[in-house]
């Protein structure tokens, strides 16, 4: 597989959401707003791909026997760094995402690819590998973030398409697209159009 | 040595162990003044929109040169000058520390448990040097979370100049609405204390009719609740009702 394919195969055809099924719990916490799954979506991307080239420079240094500490470690420390920017430069969205930056650690789409791929593949290519796999999670919070924040705000990046009529408009809002259970619903619809035709299509 | 060894297995966690906490802490340490100047910003920022002084082009620190802050001893309603920096860095620590006014089950309508010995309020004066603001910090329970925010009151220390939440976990859209400027809105004027000088305001559904009352939010029952609970306990006797007394007296 040549090295640009390792970087756009799981934007689409290998998607971790829509095709491999991971990552699931936090595509459902962090996409009610278009600017806060912005910024899930970078941070679990730069994670994904620095804790796959971190590890996949170490996979011949690993004892076997502690393998997935190691890597739950570096998981965790690239995590905390990057709480702790967020938390310095981008007060509003840090008080939004609260609890869901941390739990990156636990976003089974890092620990999956490191598995996966990075403790038997070369460094530039699990990076690469980390990197698209991040872009692939990206995108599918894009498209729920912004039918959530659509539907269920009338807003998009905060700036009000259907004036609501909490605020004097005609919009009224549907809060379900604010709970959890709706991206259940959408994952399950984009699941099910990803199988019907990227994963078809490979059959 | 083999790789499966114990002694390489042991030295590999352990390096890993040391470099990683290496840049864990340091991160902390370079960034932490920062976000101590972010948390710092938005408490200044929510004691300027509660008072109602706040405008879009206001330079936040410059503004809150002129606010005044006191400490006031919650047993007996006595404030003296003071800083509020470390009230609001540690107000679980502070509210379980030796000596912490602890609530019993009836004084305790906010579910907060117990309270700090000493908070800080925030006071503006108007050109003559008589208050013109007084700005109370709150904090209750509401349906998820426990919900931090500033309460202020005009010079009469009865109608409100603005309510404020800057921490809370309910539910965006929902119990969230608590930070909607257009509900928030609906307090200004709004009495505190009835003709028998006890908290009256309340929050209702379906309509308000007269001076104390606010709309509930809809689809937050819960979270409105707590709200009112969380007036009703900062207003009352054991919250700042004694303070505002001794200020409705004359006090500083």
């Amino acid at each position: 597989m040549s090295a640009m394919k390792v970087f756009t195969d799981p934007i689409i055809k290998n998607n971790p959401i829509a095709v491999q099924v991971l990552g699931i719990c936090s595509t459902l916490a962090v996409t009610t707003k278009m600017e806060v799954t912005l910024v899930m979506a970078v941070s679990v991307m730069t994670v994904t791909a620095l804790s796959n080239l971190f590890l996949s420079m170490m996979r011949k240094l690993m004892p076997s026997s502690i393998r997935l500490i190691i890597e739950m470690t570096v998981v965790a420390t690239l995590v905390i760094i990057a709480d702790q920017i967020i938390k310095a430069y981008m007060f509003e969205i840090s008080k939004q995402l609260s609890v869901f930056m941390g739990l990156i650690i636990t976003n089974c789409i890092i620990m999956g690819r490191a598995e996966a791929y990075a403790i038997s593949n070369p460094p530039f290519r699990s990076f690469l590998d980390g990197l698209g796999n991040g872009a692939g999670y990206g995108l599918v919070l894009i498209i729920i973030a912004s039918i959530r924040e659509i539907i269920g705000s009338g807003k998009l990046f905060g700036i009000t398409l259907l004036p609501a009529v909490n605020s004097g408009g005609w919009y009224q809002p549907n809060g379900l697209f604010l709970l959890a259970p709706s991206a259940f619903f959408l994952i399950g619809i984009l699941i099910w159009i990803a199988r019907l035709t990227v994963v078809r299509a490979e059959d | 040595m083999r790789r499966e060894s114990d002694l390489r297995t042991f030295l590999t966690a352990l390096v890993l162990a040391v470099v990683c906490s290496f840049f864990v802490a340091g991160a902390n340490v370079l960034l932490k003044p920062r976000q101590d100047m972010n948390r710092e910003l938005e408490r200044k920022k929510n004691i300027l929109l509660a008072a109602g002084v706040l405008k879009s082009d206001t330079d936040i620190n410059k503004a809150f040169d002129s606010v005044e802050t006191y400490l006031v001893d919650m047993k007996t309603g006595k404030a003296e000058k003071g800083e509020a920096g470390k009230y609001f860095e540690s107000i679980r620590r502070l509210a379980a520390s030796s000596d912490a006014v602890h609530l019993s089950k009836q004084q305790d309508v906010a579910v907060i448990k117990s309270i700090p010995a000493k908070i800080p309020v925030f006071i503006l004066r108007g050109a003559d040097g008589k208050i013109a603001k007084v700005v109370m910090p709150i904090y209750g329970s509401g349906l998820w979370s426990t919900m931090y925010g500033f309460m202020a009151l005009n010079s009469d220390l009865n109608s409100v100049s603005g309510i404020t939440f800057y921490d809370h976990g309910e539910t965006p859209g929902l119990g969230g609405e608590i930070d909607n400027p257009l509900w928030k809105a609906q307090w200004i004027n709004k009495k505190i204390y009835g003709n028998d000088g006890s908290v009256a305001l309340s929050i209702v559904k379906g309509g308000t009719h007269g001076e104390s009352q606010v709309d509930s939010l809809s689809g937050a029952t819960m979270t409105s609740r707590g709200v009112e609970n969380t007036v009703r306990f900062w207003m009352g006797q054991d919250g700042f009702g004694k303070y505002l007394n001794s200020l409705k007296q004359g006090g500083a």
